[in-house]
């Protein structure tokens, strides 16, 4: 800095013994014999002068040029392209635009766009049980607005805030709950590190969850009562991709709470998962999990992936059971979208370990831990009309899924019978009237149970 | 040690150096330059050309038109040769703006998309050159339509639906260059 200030002296003083000496070959020659260093030092800066002025001459010459080619559409330099945030010139940044030329160009207004940006999502959806017309409802199933904040090129947040079921207070049924909220940092063009409170990468309804992305009114089962979307885990995680269409995924998190199990209470034949998750709220983290998910699409058009976590889920809880007991859930996916067909299926297992002191304690009891469950589905849908932007794409989907298929610890006699498993027949249509609003309607059979056979209707959307 | 030339030129120019920091910080993948070299190699120069999109135009071919929409265009010459246009154009992906340029040859045919800056983890993948290949050859709306020549990537839905619809514009804007260009 000093270095700095002090060439910007000697510059300024020397610039003017220039102007003072006239510049010329002559005047110096003529100089007193007490100035050789400082006419040498002048021969040289008047050489670098030269050329900056050439420098600068250039720059100003090939701005005027662009600044031509750009009439009528828009001057040349960076600041003119506000891209879609709509921002106004950066103050800090006209000089270095206007200077800049090609450079400033590649780099087209980045800071000049608005770093804040807002999405959302909802789902509405009317549910009538084919024979039981009185159990109709309908609900605002999940209305959630969603921020993301660019703090710079490499650095993001991004948070979703939802609300299911419409009304929360301590009367009603519904729930508010941050469902994202994360820091994400790029640490090269290829890897990018978050932490917070983010999506596991398992399967493909859990990351890519708004109506618009996936078929039926109500999300598919197997992602929901084996894989418990939506879900979440504090922690860390790292995600690369590979020139070769290689996607990767790897962390550690936050895992289930087992203590939160109610064996008298029928939400863990639900889905087991769903009824002991944590989802950043005071979780307890004795226990760490850890994920991994690797996922291919090098095929435009086609994808297989598969992810596992496993983490203790007894969080060591010394008046508990089974402190040790573990979580490990599998998951394998594929899906084919070849023009106007969308074919995709998946299958996801889970298992328990270390439970059976707690089930022990729960002999008799309704619901016990289950030591395995798990579920598939494959389906297939296709566009069969579109006009602009709207389309009708009808599909059907198969689902067979048993949320406690195995028991370990229960005495002989005291373990509950194994239900067959839940087989589910799902037709229905998309019908959009923009990439980003959808109208559904489906038909739910069960095969096992034809008393749970469904209408639904829903609305869904996101921006 | 900062030497006079390196002062010298900060009190003529000023801000570059600023510039070239605030590039270095970006995470870009390629440089407009790089991205042009990429998608029109025999090009010798690229000429920065006017490009006043005509929205009402591109809406009634059915396109939508984001607004503030603003590409900007490169003309790409060997000599006095026309080689084709890079266009650069940035589009929403999930919630942050992808940067990325296309290339077209003299006919108006796709010659390659390259993605310049990507903001997101989610959706990464439309940077895989399996992905992009698709769009090359391709000359006009009607043969970058998403979901039917374009495919999808599972995961990134929202990247590549927007990029391919940035390029299905490009593609139409080019189209009037090209007309423009052959009535000369």
């Amino acid at each position: 800095m000093n270095n700095h200030r002090f060439a910007v002296f000697r510059f300024s003083a020397l610039a003017l013994a220039t102007l003072v000496l006239t510049g010329t070959a002559q005047a110096q020659s003529a100089a007193p014999a007490a100035l050789p260093d400082v006419l040498a030092e002048l021969r040289q800066l008047r050489e670098e002068l030269k050329q900056v002025r050439a420098e600068l001459d250039s720059v100003k010459q090939q701005q005027a040029q662009q600044g031509q080619a750009g009439q009528g559409a828009a001057p040349a330099a960076a600041g003119a392209w506000a891209g879609y945030g709509g921002a106004a010139a950066n103050p800090g940044a006209p000089t270095a635009a206007s200077a800049a030329s090609v450079a400033a160009v590649a780099e087209p207004a980045r800071a000049v766009d608005n770093p804040l940006s807002f999405f959302g999502y909802a789902e509405m959806n009317y549910s009538r049980p084919r024979n039981n017309a009185s159990g109709a409802t309908a609900t605002l199933r999940r209305g959630v607005l969603g921020f993301a904040y660019r703090f710079n090129e490499r650095t993001r947040m991004a948070a979703e805030l939802e609300v299911e079921n419409a009304v929360v207070s301590a009367s009603d049924k519904g729930e508010v709950e941050f469902e994202q909220m994360y820091i994400e940092h790029d640490l090269s063009d290829s890897l990018s590190a978050k932490a917070g409170l983010f999506l596991m990468p398992v399967g493909y309804l859990n990351e890519s969850h708004e109506p618009t992305r996936y078929f039926g009114v109500n999300r598919n089962l197997v992602e929901t009562a084996i894989i418990p979307s939506t879900w979440r885990e504090m922690g860390l995680g790292l995600r690369g991709t590979t020139a070769g269409g290689l996607r990767w995924d790897a962390g550690m998190v936050t895992s289930f709470d087992l203590t939160k199990w109610d064996a008298t209470s029928s939400e863990g034949r639900d889905s087991p998962l769903g009824a002991i998750h944590q989802e950043g709220q005071l979780a307890k983290a004795r226990n760490a999990a850890f994920y991994g998910a690797l996922n291919y699409n090098g095929i435009p058009g086609f994808n297989v992936g598969g992810s596992v976590f496993n983490g203790g889920v007894g969080q060591k809880q010394t008046s508990f059971a089974a402190p040790n007991a573990s979580l490990t859930l599998a998951e394998l996916h594929t899906r084919w979208q070849p023009g106007r067909w969308d074919l995709s299926a998946l299958a996801a297992q889970g298992r328990f370990s270390d439970i059976s002191a707690l089930n022990a304690t729960f002999a008799g009891q309704a619901t016990p831990v289950p030591s395995r469950f798990g579920g598939w589905y494959a389906q297939a849908a296709y566009r069969v009309w579109s006009q602009g932007e709207y389309a009708a794409v009808p599909f059907v989907r198969y689902e067979r899924l048993n949320t406690a298929s195995a028991y370990t610890g229960l005495p002989v006699g005291l373990s509950p019978s194994i239900l067959p498993d839940v087989r589910v027949m799902t037709v229905g249509t998309s019908f959009y009237l923009n990439p980003q609003v959808v109208l559904k309607a489906d038909f739910q059979r069960y095969v096992s149970d034809k008393s749970l056979d469904m209408f639904n209707l829903g609305v869904g959307f996101h921006f | 040690m900062i030497t006079r030339r390196q002062t010298l030129q900060k009190i003529a120019l000023g801000a570059p150096p600023l510039v070239w920091t605030a590039q270095a910080f970006a995470a870009s993948f390629l440089s407009l330059e790089q991205a042009q070299r990429a998608l029109l190699p025999q090009a010798s120069e690229f000429v920065e050309q006017p490009l006043v999109p005509d929205v009402a135009a591109l809406k009634s071919a059915g396109l939508g038109v984001p607004s503030g929409y603003a590409p900007k265009a490169w003309l790409a010459r060997t000599g006095e040769a026309v080689q084709g246009w890079v266009l650069l154009d940035r589009v929403v992906g999930k919630y942050e703006l992808i940067d990325y340029a296309a290339g077209f040859n003299a006919q108006g045919q796709v010659s390659g998309v390259e993605v310049l800056v990507y903001r997101e983890s989610h959706g990464a993948e439309i940077r895989t050159p399996a992905w992009r290949r698709q769009f090359e050859g391709r000359k006009g709306p009607s043969q970058i339509r998403f979901g039917d020549d374009i495919r999808n990537i599972s995961g990134a839905t929202l990247s590549c639906q927007h990029v391919t619809e940035g390029v299905q514009r490009l593609s139409a804007l080019v189209q009037g260059l090209v007309k423009a260009r052959e009535g000369r």
